[in-house]
């Protein structure tokens, strides 16, 4: 979307965003992470037009693409009283407790809000395939049941799971795929161009 | 396309009617009040004479200098003369009076405490300013030629007003009736949303995205034409890039800045020096706040490297705006460094560093959380409230400070959540394997808890860097310098990577070298010389 378009801060845009909003939460849209920014950055301008409803949606929506930072680019746009208060103070908990890797606590605190997570789509089988990969890239094998717990799943619904996702499941042992914990990724230390010319320069 | 000159040649000595004007011995006291002294009529008829003759070195050296120097001997307390004043001086030159306010209202807001009628009234005059040049057809652009600046200036100083007065209006507490009624029926003054539509106006009409794309077959219409318009365009891309850091966006302040190639060696920020130093000092924030702390550090680097090779030409009056981010600039790379295991960057910026923010990074380091909101708090921008004040409230408060407290508050969660690590990183340096049980004892926390942080590990050392095209461009790479899987209870660390840039310090000592050497060649020829002789 062109961060440059017209009517971009108008009042008038936030009833579209809303809709939109709803139709991406019931799973009848795809995501659209400039909707949700949107709506959210609108909410700031025009606070009088807050709905916390169509908020915990947005941020929910966000939430489901960890690991991609989306709720941390949200959550610096919204004011500390609406942050406080619930709804929204539900969603921020949940958040920092799978960012800071809480995962049994996140499902407990979950159970406490099923009726507000079952209105966003998706959103238990999201947080599932980002914790799972976290899991991936920290273990090469670990034991099933404790696998299921941090997923909120049964042993059953693992191996239905596993078999999707590139894991095996056999007896009381989870194996991950080696490649995901042991071959990172990592920043290289190699010579750029500009160090390059600098380096040819110097010594010819 | 035509493109009027970018000024980086110096600046012409000045004619002999600005010297006498800059250094003559009448002051403001000579004049009777409520006249305009004789000096200022001729510097405003000379001034409006280079300005309808769009002579752009004479308005530069205007802008730069004579301005500054006028005001320092006649208006340091006071005003400069209002427009109505000014006008029969100028024949009524409505396009020249525009922008003579727009410099009226910058002293008052630097130099005195504007009223709230001055306030609406620069705003006034920028809404007219912007209006004259834009709500317009495009063939009819306005043929003014503006020196870059003052462009820049302009929008800065539209930035800066909206900031205060954002601030201003929630500051409630100790305001009487009649200024709440004054603020309630004014609720369009200085409102965010216009501001930002003006800013996004400005750039879709100047056309200046497509003019930095370079492609040759886009339009160009008569703003494109401009450089004016286009210098313009740009600044309010800066503009928005600032304006987004303030309201917490760091996803589109990163956005607006698509077009715009950071690594060039000229690109237009280069022109204006504060426009550089904000470019770099807001992208650098938006990039930490992100979590991008490599490219913050980066970004920050480049920046801090780029100002100590500046000079400041005319404009001291700038210096100690380029001290003020300096030290911001230096607060948050010492931020940045501190919270990844990265350690790379030049032995100058270092330098710096140890010498600013030497004490405060090293507690930084050791983990000290109040120095890191030391280190935030004067680093960070003077976030505003974008929304309207409650003036119905029954309970009159002061929120202003409620925005910088917020992100404030949501860093500090950060940080906070990172600081486990660097205890755990130190374990497992020392290991080559490790039960988890054993690890915890040493922790003192439950066997569940130290998995938590080791999951949060994983998650909080893998980031997006930027690896070219635009801003908000990257790869996911981990930047821990330990890494570690676990195989059921038994924590396996990975070789450890030596925190050393082998690559960096040897083309750096290499250069050096070459340097002593040459420097030393030259000493022996020029005694060879002598000894000729």
């Amino acid at each position: 979307m062109d961060p440059f378009s017209a009517q971009r801060y108008e009042e008038s845009a936030i009833a579209g965003l809303e809709q939109a909003v709803a139709a991406q939460a019931a799973g009848s849209a795809t995501y659209d992470k400039d909707a949700v920014l949107a709506i959210i950055r609108l909410y700031a301008l025009y606070p009088h037009r807050l709905q916390g409803s169509v908020m915990v949606h947005a941020l929910g929506l966000a939430l489901k693409q960890l690991p991609t930072g989306d709720f941390h680019h949200c959550i610096h746009m919204i004011p500390d009283s609406v942050q406080s208060e619930e709804p929204v103070s539900v969603m921020v908990n949940m958040a920092a407790l799978l960012e800071s890797g809480a995962f049994c606590k996140f499902w407990e605190a979950a159970k406490q809000c099923r009726d507000l997570l079952n209105t966003i789509d998706g959103f238990d089988a999201s947080i599932r395939n980002f914790i799972l990969g976290v899991l991936k890239a920290t273990y090469t094998r670990a034991k099933a049941s404790y696998v299921a717990a941090l997923l909120d799943v049964s042993e059953g619904e693992l191996k239905a799971m596993a078999a999707a996702e590139g894991v095996q499941v056999e007896g009381d042992a989870v194996t991950f795929t080696a490649s995901d914990a042991q071959n990172r990724v990592r920043q290289p230390d190699l010579m750029n161009m500009p160090q390059l010319a600098k380096f040819l320069t110097t010594v010819s | 396309r035509s493109t009027a000159p970018h000024p980086r040649t110096p600046t012409p000595q000045p004619t002999p009617l600005h010297s006498t004007m800059a250094e003559g011995s009448e002051t403001a006291a000579d004049a009777p009040s409520g006249e305009v002294p004789d000096v200022i009529q001729s510097f405003l008829q000379y001034f409006h004479k280079h300005f309808s003759e769009h002579n752009y070195y004479e308005l530069q050296t205007i802008c730069d200098s004579t301005f500054q120097q006028l005001t320092e001997r006649f208006f340091s307390a006071s005003p400069w003369p209002a427009a109505h004043l000014v006008a029969p001086l100028v024949d009524n030159d409505e396009v020249f009076l525009v922008f003579y306010n727009d410099l009226y209202y910058r002293h008052i807001y630097s130099r005195l405490q504007p009223t709230m009628d001055q306030r609406k009234s620069s705003w006034e005059n920028y809404n007219k300013l912007f209006s004259l040049l834009f709500d317009r057809e495009a063939s009819e652009a306005l043929p003014v030629v503006i020196p870059v600046s003052w462009l820049w200036d302009i929008v800065d100083e539209f930035i800066y007003q909206f900031q205060e007065f954002r601030q201003f209006s929630h500051k409630l507490k100790s305001r009487s009736d009649q200024e709440i009624e004054a603020l309630k029926s004014n609720l369009n003054l200085w409102n965010a949303p216009r501001v930002l539509e003006w800013l996004n106006t400005i750039v879709r009409k100047s056309e200046i995205v497509q003019h930095l794309s370079d492609s040759d077959d886009s339009p160009v219409s008569g703003f494109g034409n401009s450089n004016t318009y286009r210098m313009l365009g740009y600044y309010s891309i800066v503009g928005l890039l600032r304006l987004h850091c303030l309201s917490g966006d760091y996803y589109t302040a990163l956005r607006v800045l698509d077009s715009v190639d950071l690594s060039q060696k000229n690109g237009l920020f280069t022109s204006v020096l504060p426009c550089q130093t904000a470019l770099f000092y807001y992208t650098g924030f938006a990039y930490m706040m992100m979590r991008r702390y490599a490219d913050a550090i980066r970004i920050f680097s480049v920046s801090l490297t780029a100002i100590s090779r500046t000079d400041h030409g005319n404009r001291t009056y700038l210096y100690d705006q380029i001290v003020k981010r300096t030290e911001q600039m230096c607060n948050l790379l010492a931020v940045s460094l501190s919270l990844t295991a990265q350690r790379h960057v030049d032995e100058s910026v270092q330098g710096l560093l140890r010498e600013k923010v030497g004490d405060r990074w090293m507690r930084m380091q050791r983990g000290d959380i109040a120095a890191f909101e030391e280190a935030f708090s004067k680093g960070c921008p003077k976030f505003v409230n974008f929304g309207n004040a409650n003036y119905d409230a029954e309970e009159r408060v002061n929120r202003s400070h409620e925005p910088v407290k917020l992100q404030l508050r949501l860093f500090l969660n950060e940080v906070s959540q990172q600081l486990v690590l660097p205890t755990i990183r130190s374990y497992l340096k020392l290991y080559s394997t490790i039960p988890v049980s054993k690890l915890a004892r040493f922790l003192e926390v439950e066997d569940e808890v130290l998995r938590s942080h080791l999951y949060s590990y994983q998650y909080n050392t893998s980031s997006i860097v930027w690896e070219g095209g635009s801003a908000l461009d990257g790869t996911t790479l981990s930047s821990a310098d330990v890494d570690f899987y676990i195989e059921d209870d038994m924590i396996h660390v990975k070789d450890v990577k030596v925190d050393k840039n082998y690559v960096g310090t040897f083309s750096h000592l290499i250069s050096r070298f070459k340097g002593i050497s040459g420097a030393l060649e030259d000493g022996r020829r020029g005694r060879r010389h002598s000894n000729r002789r």
